[in-house]
C-alpha cells in the first residue's frame, strides 16, 4: 500500500512535469543560492535556477532511465531463463554465460564504456540493462524447472503443442507475475547506477536526472556553500521511490510463495 | 544494486544447496568463469578505443599536447602504435594488447595527465588507499550485520524486525555519495569536527589518516550494512528451523549458549556474501571516494575522466576487476577450511 501510494505519486510528478512547470528549469529565474522560500520552494541553485522545477523535470529522465533498463533487462533475462530452463541442451553453457555476467564490476565497467563512447540516456539505459539481467535469468530458469514438470506442461507437450508455444506463452503466463515483480529491483538498481554515472562525470549529457542535479551541486561546490536544499531533495527522492519500490516488490514476492 | 545472493538465500535451501554443491567439478567451473570474466573485460578495454570517434591515436596524441606542450610526437605516435600493435591484423592486435597487460608490469601506456608517469602505477597507488578503506568499512559493517540479522531473525515479526525491515530498505537505496555530501555539510561544516576531503593533513601521520578515514568509512558501513544483515537474518532464519536447534531448545539451551550455536552456523554463509557482494560495492566505494576527494581509486577515475586521461581509466577497470576475481576466489577457497562438513573431494 505505502509502497503503490509512493510509486504513484513520483510518476505523477514526472507526468506533471509534462504540462506545468513553474519556471523554466535551465534558465536563472531568482537569485543565486536563494534558500527554501514561498516564491522557490526548494531554493535556488547557484546561478538562480529554480531546484523545485528541476526535481520535477529530473523525475522524467529518472524513471525514464529506470524503468526501460529494467524492461530490457527483463526481456533479456526472460528469453534467457526460459531457455535454459526448458531446453536442456543449451542450459549449461546459457547459465555459464550468465555467471560471467553476473560476476563482472557493473558500474567500474559502465563508468569506463561511457568515459569512451559518452552514451545518450537510452544508450545508458540499454548498457545498464546488458549488465543487471542475470538475476531475472536465474529467477526464470529456476520457476522453468519446477514448471516443466507440471502436468498440464506435459499435457500440451504431448498434444503436439509447438516448442516455442509452450516456451513463451504457457509458461511465460505463470512466471511473469514473479518476474515483473523481481524487475523492479531492477528499476532501483538503474535509477542508483544512473545517479552515480552522472556523479563520476559520464551520465548521458543530454538527460536532465535527478543524478545529474546532484553531479551539478557537487561539482559547483553547493556543499562548501551550505546550499544543501540543491541535492538533498533529489537524493531523498531517488531513496524514497526505490524504497517505494522496493515495497511493491517485497509484497508481490511474499503473495506469489503463500499461493 | 541488489545483491543477487542475497535473493538466492532468501529463496531458502541455500545451506543445503551449498554442501551439495562444493564440488571439485564446481572448483574448476569458477575456476573458468573468472579466466571468462578477466577475457571480457581484456576485450572491452582493447574495444573501447576503436569505438571513440575519429582516430584514437590522434586523440590520445591531441589530449597529451594539451596537458603537456611540446612532447615528441612523433615518438608519442610510435609508443601508442606499438602498444596497440596497430600495423598487425586485428585478431594478432588483441594478442599483442593482451600481451602487454598480463606482462609484469602490466603496460597500459603512460597518463596523459601525469605524463611520463605510468597509468598502471597511479592506479596501483590509489588502490592501496581503496582497499584500506573497503577492508576497515567492510569487517565493521560485516560485523554489526551479523548480530543485527541475528537480532531481527530471532526476533522475527516483533516490532524490532518489523520497524528495521523498511528502515534497511530505505538504507540500501540511498545513493552513497549523497548521503556523503550529507556528512560533509553536517559534520565538517555545521559542526566543523571532521575533514571533508582528502586522506590524510600536509604530512601523512596515524592519527590524521584514521581522522580523515571516519567520515567516508561511516558512509560506506551505512549503506552496506542493510545488504549484510538481510542475508544473516535470512540465513538465520534458516539456521532457526533446523533439527540441531530443535535439539538444543529440548535440551533446555537458552541464552549466551544457544546465541553462540546460532551465531556459528549463521557467519559462514554471510562471509561467503561478503567476498561475493565485492563486486557490487566497490562501484559504490568509488562514488564515495570521489564525493571526499579520498586518493583512492574513485576519485582517480572521475579525475582520469574530467581530463581525458584514457590510460588510466582503462588501468583502473583492469585492477578492479581484479580485486573483484580475487575476492571471489576467497569466497570459493575459504569456505571449505573454514567449514568442515564441506570439501573439494
Amino acid at each position: 500500500m505505502a509502497g503503490t501510494a509512493i510509486s504513484i505519486f513520483f510518476v505523477v510528478v514526472a507526468f506533471v512535469g509534462l504540462i506545468y512547470l513553474p519556471h523554466d528549469p535551465l534558465q536563472p529565474v531568482g537569485p543565486d543560492y536563494s534558500p527554501p522560500s514561498v516564491q522557490f520552494p526548494f531554493g535556488t541553485t547557484f546561478v538562480g535556477q529554480d531546484v523545485f522545477s528541476q526535481w520535477i523535470f529530473g523525475a522524467r529522465s529518472t524513471l525514464l532511465v529506470g524503468f526501460l533498463s529494467a524492461l530490457i533487462a527483463m526481456g533479456i533475462g526472460v528469453v534467457i531463463g526460459v531457455t535454459a530452463g526448458y531446453i536442456s541442451l543449451t542450459d549449461e553453457p546459457l547459465m555459464r554465460f550468465t555467471d560471467v555476467i553476473l560476476t563482472l564490476p557493473a558500474l567500474p565497467m559502465l563508468i569506463t564504456i561511457a568515459a569512451f563512447v559518452r552514451p545518450t540516456i537510452v544508450l545508458t539505459a540499454a548498457l545498464i540493462a546488458f549488465l543487471s539481467w542475470p538475476a531475472t535469468a536465474r529467477v526464470t530458469r529456476s520457476d522453468v524447472l519446477s514448471l516443466k514438470e507440471s502436468p498440464y506442461i506435459e499435457v500440451a507437450r504431448l498434444s503436439g503443442v509447438p516448442k516455442r508455444y509452450i516456451m513463451f506463452r504457457d509458461m511465460l503466463r505463470h512466471i511473469m507475475p514473479l518476474v515483473m515483480a523481481l524487475s523492479l529491483f531492477s528499476v532501483i538498481g538503474a535509477i542508483l547506477t544512473e545517479a552515480s554515472l552522472d556523479f563520476i562525470g559520464v551520465g548521458p549529457s543530454s538527460a536532465f536526472t535527478w543524478g545529474a542535479m546532484i553531479s551539478f551541486a557537487n561539482d559547483a561546490n553547493a556543499v562548501f556553500a551550505g546550499a544543501w536544499w540543491w541535492f538533498l531533495i533529489p537524493g531523498l527522492s531517488i531513496a524514497i521511490l526505490s524504497t517505494g519500490l522496493a515495497f511493491i516488490a517485497y509484497g508481490v514476492e511474499t503473495v506469489l510463495k503463500e499461493a | 544494486m541488489r545483491n543477487p545472493s542475497a535473493s538466492a538465500m532468501a529463496e531458502g535451501g541455500f545451506l543445503r544447496s551449498l554442501a551439495r554443491k562444493y564440488t571439485k567439478r564446481y572448483l574448476a567451473k569458477r575456476i573458468i568463469n573468472l579466466f571468462l570474466v578477466l577475457f571480457v573485460v581484456l576485450a572491452l578495454n582493447f574495444i573501447l578505443p576503436h569505438l571513440m570517434p575519429g582516430n584514437f591515436v590522434q586523440i590520445f596524441v591531441q589530449q597529451l599536447e594539451r596537458e603537456h606542450p611540446g612532447v615528441n610526437q612523433a615518438a608519442l605516435i610510435a609508443r601508442i602504435q606499438s602498444l596497440y600493435g596497430l600495423n598487425l591484423p586485428y585478431y594478432a592486435q588483441f594478442l599483442h594488447y593482451v600481451q602487454q597487460i598480463l606482462s609484469f608490469t602490466p603496460n597500459f601506456g603512460q597518463s596523459f595527465l601525469y605524463y611520463p608517469t605510468s597509468a598502471w602505477f597511479l592506479v596501483t597507488y590509489a588502490l592501496t588507499w581503496t582497499l584500506v578503506l573497503l577492508g576497515t568499512s567492510q569487517v565493521i559493517s560485516w560485523v554489526c550485520g551479523i548480530f543485527l540479522g541475528i537480532r531481527m531473525a530471532m526476533r522475527k515479526d516483533k516490532l524490532m524486525d518489523r520497524v528495521l525491515q523498511p528502515f534497511l530498505y530505505f538504507l540500501n537505496t540511498v545513493p552513497p555519495f549523497w548521503l556523503g555530501l550529507i556528512f560533509i555539510i553536517v559534520f565538517s561544516i555545521d559542526l566543523g569536527v571532521l575533514p571533508p576531503s582528502g586522506a590524510y593533513d600536509v604530512t601523512p601521520t596515524l592519527f590524521g589518516v584514521i581522522r580523515h578515514m571516519i567520515l567516508p568509512t561511516a558512509v560506506i558501513i551505512i549503506v552496506t550494512l542493510p545488504s549484510h544483515a538481510l542475508v544473516v537474518r535470512g540465513v538465520t532464519l534458516e539456521v532457526l528451523s533446523s533439527d540441531f536447534v530443535n535439539v538444543s531448545k529440548a535440551q533446555g539451551l537458552s541464552g549466551r549458549t544457544f546465541y553462540g550455536r546460532v551465531l556459528r552456523n549463521s557467519i559462514l554463509p554471510s562471509l561467503t556474501n561478503l567476498f561475493l557482494s565485492i563486486g557490487f560495492l566497490i562501484g559504490g566505494i568509488f562514488t564515495v571516494e570521489f564525493t571526499f576527494s579520498y586518493p583512492g581509486m574513485g576519485t582517480l577515475i572521475a579525475t582520469a575522466i574530467f581530463n581525458e586521461d584514457y590510460p588510466v581509466v582503462q588501468a583502473a577497470l583492469y585492477v578492479t576487476t581484479l580485486v573483484v576475481l580475487l575476492s571471489n576466489l576467497a569466497a570459493d577457497l575459504l569456505y571449505p577450511i573454514l567449514d568442515p562438513r564441506v570439501s573439494y573431494t
